[in-house]
């Protein structure tokens, strides 16, 4: 057992340098921020070259996408290290050959997406990797499909899946897009959040909250 | 004496306007928090009950069998009886991954 996650690379600060195997952290803010672009550099973790194993839920954006983000963001950019669920319902299938895709026809099939994590868990652990990296891009999708009860449960479950097999889980939530007692509500399933937003100059900052620790001020993500 | 009375007004009505202001912030701070620990008391009774129903999560089976349970309760549409023939092929598959 692995007792921690180097995540940072990725942020200026030292607050997330390194966390605990378990933890669930929540990335949230308005759209355009660059809340996918982040999870994914946390995700794959390109600084320190490790040999974990991505785990990837894309709700909107198709797997070829997002496997040329991961291409664009991650210089050592690893096929074989990425596993990726694909709910946009796209149609284009043969696109991707080199990373393992699941398929799953709806961000509301939750039972699909169950399925497709625990086959790429299965396809990670016979190549001998045993340490994954989730992510979920983006809770949204998810409360535009269901309703907040039902995602708030998956996300419990869900969170609760990745402390037990000492994973690290970095999903995102579109903070404008949603009501503030949603996001609350979604937060509260996470042990902590990076919140970002733009200043008015076009500057990107962030803060990190939870993680039992007191919670930080606005710092440029440059 | 008459320019006087007048600047004590202003002054007069805007610290009136400041406290007013104060006042309804203090108010909106005090609301927002009864709300917020109404919040976190539902949350917490949530994860408590969500809690009772998943069990152990130490394999990705009982993940898969977690989801499947929540979303049968909350009676999700996730096709017909095709698609959950195929499903319970699919979690077959995936059997035995981290048992």
């Amino acid at each position: 057992m692995r007792p921690a996650y180097d995540v940072g690379s990725v942020l200026p600060g030292d607050e997330l340098d390194a966390l605990p195997a378990g933890t669930s952290l929540l990335l949230s803010g308005p759209s355009m921020v660059g809340k996918r672009d982040l999870a994914i550099r946390m995700l794959a973790d390109d600084e320190n070259q490790t040999d974990d194993g991505v785990l990837l839920v894309t709700t909107k954006d198709d797997a070829s996408a997002i496997v040329r983000e991961f291409e664009r963001l991650v210089s050592g950019f690893d096929p074989d290290r990425v596993g990726l669920i694909d709910c946009s319902g796209s149609a284009d299938r043969d696109a991707l050959r080199e990373v393992a895709t699941e398929h799953v026809g709806s961000p509301a099939d939750l039972t699909g997406i169950s399925i497709g994590a625990a086959k790429l868990t299965k396809q990670f652990s016979e190549r001998g990797i045993s340490d994954v990296r989730h992510g979920l891009v983006s809770v949204s999708t998810l409360l535009q499909y269901l309703d907040t009860e039902t995602v708030f449960k998956f996300l419990h479950v869900y969170t609760n899946r990745v402390q037990s097999s000492d994973g690290l889980a970095v999903f995102t939530i579109d903070s404008s897009s949603h009501d503030a007692q949603t996001v609350n509500t979604m937060t509260s399933e996470f042990d902590g959040v990076v919140q970002l937003r733009e200043t008015t100059e076009g500057v990107v900052e962030y803060r990190v909250r939870g993680f039992g620790r007191s919670p930080t001020g606005w710092a440029s993500v440059e | 004496m008459g320019a006087d009375s007048t600047e004590r007004r202003t002054a007069t009505s805007g610290r009136s306007w400041r406290l007013r202001v104060r006042l309804r912030g203090a108010r909106e701070k005090r609301e927002e928090s009864e709300e917020y620990t109404a919040l976190s008391e539902r949350i917490e009774e949530h994860s408590d009950a969500v809690d009772e129903t998943i069990g152990d999560m130490s394999s990705d089976l009982d993940f898969v069998g977690a989801v499947r349970e929540l979303t049968d309760e909350d009676a999700t549409p996730q096709g017909g009886q095709e698609q959950e023939k195929e499903r319970e092929k699919e979690q077959e598959e995936a059997e035995g991954v981290d048992r």
